[in-house]
């Protein structure tokens, strides 16, 4: 081993301008592979954080989609999308109608004077942001996914009303039923119970169309409240998104087994929420124009690879081409043909080594290339050029010693 | 008798994708140890052929060749050239970027003699050609065509061998430095007891050898004995 590190270091310092040269070649060969591995790479992130980028939104509507909100979807469903391994940040809202202390049906009128919402999330709530809420210390949003007898409540109805953080508030609640065959829309009550106010939100620029609800409870706390009643639960709107848009066609398949539909507009109107509207085309048109970008990327790598082979296959070619007589001299002084071929390869190995650890630190800086990206780069040149070497080098072993070794000059 | 290589019927054939050339013909003779013998034809006789048989860098078509009585087909032929023959050229072919003393040590490497005995050496066999020590560390091309040759004669002979081949030795020397050299062949034979073979044109060469071939059309034949 002494003697090739010997040979090798001989060899590469003493044919320095052949070295530097095919150093030189080297680098930038390794710079203009950082740029396709790079291309290549940064494809490939964009693929993998498209889900991120660009959310797949999935909105509950009725059949032929002109509803959004202000429909009947059924339990059942609610409970399977909120289950679902497809679905996250998935957000259901209940309408109600409320008023302070107890209060029978028929005494409705001067005491049911605001609008209420169960909900799971406070995305409930088109345009409230978390911090637009201040919370009862020990308290978040979290309240939201249980049944607890807790509410947010409007800060300004707080003030009217002389509540603060932290009280107890009696109030009766009602809620809305559909009648699809007359399009009538009437109240049942849910009854009177306590709740905690852990909440008081001061909402900046509300973005929904219905009445901004002035007390938002938890969507579980209200389905126990129908339960209570024995009124069947059914939630107004919903949405969720896609969890791994890749696979949106599991996704549908299914929210087709738990009976949400795709919309077809001809269809009658219906109070049911049972379709889904899925926002998938920007996602879809971006996801297959990166997919067919990284495909053509992939597809050039053996065209790529030969086109370095074929660089370290000419420079050897040159570079032996004088070394002619030092290879014959080696195999006329008993140098086998596997241990000559080595010293001319191992010299090139270390030349393309070292041209692949300058390329891939000046890649870095001009670049600013990744870890990843700089050991493909490196690793592609490192392994294609020294394919064309050995190429080169094996042309030496048709090499007649004698009759070069004979040449008089 | 102390023979060390023989050839039988040895026959040699260069063969293109046109055309066949028999440049050997059922060469048959011996060499010993302790002696010099020439080699002597015109161009294109086959002399070069035959040394390069001798040298174990290629293998009769036809015949025997062996090496004390070892099939020269069937030995490892890199380590015989390693080892028991050296090879010297009319254009000296040393390292053009080693020193002298570098070219000499180089077989040695190749033996994976330690370097500090490989140099001890290289100084013996430098001293034994009579090449003065201010040399050494000087580049080939720092030195005459002579001096060149005595290197490229220690460097043979630093690899410990009992075989000494040479082609055309003095075709690039003057007649004083050419003297030198066959007197210094001569005396390895004879006093270092090697198995000198020189192909040559030159007739003050072949006149110092021991024995004396001819060769003509790829035909060996005995000029002296």
């Amino acid at each position: 081993m002494t003697f090739y590190i010997r040979q090798i270091w001989r060899g590469i310092v003493r044919h320095k301008y052949k070295t530097i040269l095919t150093g030189m070649i080297g680098v930038l060969s390794v710079l203009l592979l950082h740029i396709y591995a790079g291309n290549m790479d940064s494809t490939e992130r964009q693929l993998k954080r498209l889900p991120e980028v660009m959310r797949v939104q999935a909105k509950v509507s009725n059949l032929n989609g002109s509803l959004e909100e202000g429909m009947t979807i059924r339990e059942d469903r609610v409970q399977a999308i909120r289950a679902s391994e497809h679905a996250a940040d998935v957000v259901f809202t209940v309408r109600l109608r409320l008023g302070f202390g107890a209060f029978t049906p028929g005494e409705y009128e001067g005491n049911l004077n605001y609008y209420g919402a169960g909900m799971n999330a406070i995305g409930g709530v088109p345009g409230l942001k978390a911090e637009e809420i201040t919370f009862f210390p020990g308290e978040d949003v979290s309240a939201l996914e249980s049944a607890r007898k807790v509410c947010i409540m409007d800060a300004a109805l707080m003030e009217r009303e002389g509540l603060h953080l932290g009280d107890e508030v009696e109030m009766t609640s009602f809620c809305y039923r559909y009648e699809e065959r007359s399009y009538e829309i009437f109240l049942d009550i849910l009854g009177t119970d306590v709740y905690r106010i852990i909440g008081a939100m001061r909402i900046g620029e509300y973005e929904g169309n219905w009445v901004p609800a002035d007390v938002i409870f938890p969507l579980d706390c209200m389905r126990e409240l129908y339960h209570r009643q024995g009124i069947e639960f059914l939630a107004d709107s919903g949405s969720f998104v896609v969890k791994d848009p890749f696979r949106l066609n599991e996704c549908k398949e299914e929210m087709e087994g738990i009976g949400m539909l795709p919309v077809a507009s001809r269809a009658d109107f219906s109070y049911d929420g049972n379709a889904l509207t899925i926002m998938d085309e920007s996602f879809i048109r971006s996801a297959e124009a990166l997919e067919e970008n990284l495909a053509l990327l992939r597809g050039m790598l053996p065209f790529v690879a030969a086109i370095i082979v074929l660089i370290g296959y000419i420079c050897s070619y040159l570079s032996i081409q004088s070394r002619q007589e030092e290879y014959a001299l080696l195999r006329s002084l008993g140098a086998g043909r596997g241990r000559s071929f080595c010293l001319f390869f191992g010299e090139t190995a270390v030349v393309a080594a070292f041209a692949a650890l300058c390329g891939s630190v000046a890649a870095f800086g001009f670049f600013s290339a990744a870890g990843k990206v700089s050991a493909q780069a490196g690793a592609l040149f490192f392994f294609a050029f020294l394919a064309g070497t050995a190429a080169a080098l094996l042309s030496l072993h048709k090499l007649s010693v004698m009759e070069m070794l004979s040449k008089n000059d | 008798m102390d023979k060390i290589i023989e050839a039988v019927n040895v026959s040699y054939i260069y063969q293109t994708k046109y055309q066949k050339t028999k440049a050997l013909s059922e060469v048959s003779c011996s060499f010993e140890r302790g002696k010099v013998y020439a080699i002597t034809g015109k161009s294109g006789s086959g002399k070069s052929t035959f040394l390069s048989l001798l040298a174990g860098l290629d293998v009769p078509t036809e015949g025997t060749l062996s090496v004390e009585g070892e099939d020269m087909r069937k030995m490892n032929r890199d380590a015989y050239r390693l080892n028991r023959a050296s090879v010297i050229y009319q254009a000296f072919h040393l390292f053009p970027l080693l020193t002298v003393m570098e070219n000499v040590m180089f077989p040695m490497e190749l033996q994976h003699v330690p370097k500090k005995e490989a140099k001890a050496r290289a100084q013996e066999y430098l001293a034994k050609v009579g090449l003065p020590e201010t040399l050494y560390k000087k580049m080939p091309s720092m030195i005459s065509g002579g001096e060149q040759q005595r290197v490229a004669i220690a460097r043979a002979i630093a690899a410990g061998g009992e075989i000494l081949l040479a082609d055309e030795p003095t075709g690039n020397l003057d007649s004083q430095n050419e003297k030198v050299i066959v007197e210094l062949l001569c005396k390895l034979a004879h006093e270092d007891n090697y198995a000198v073979i020189v192909v040559t044109h030159n007739e003050a060469v072949a006149a110092a050898a021991d024995v004396v071939y001819g060769m003509t059309d790829g035909v060996l034949s005995v000029v002296r004995e």
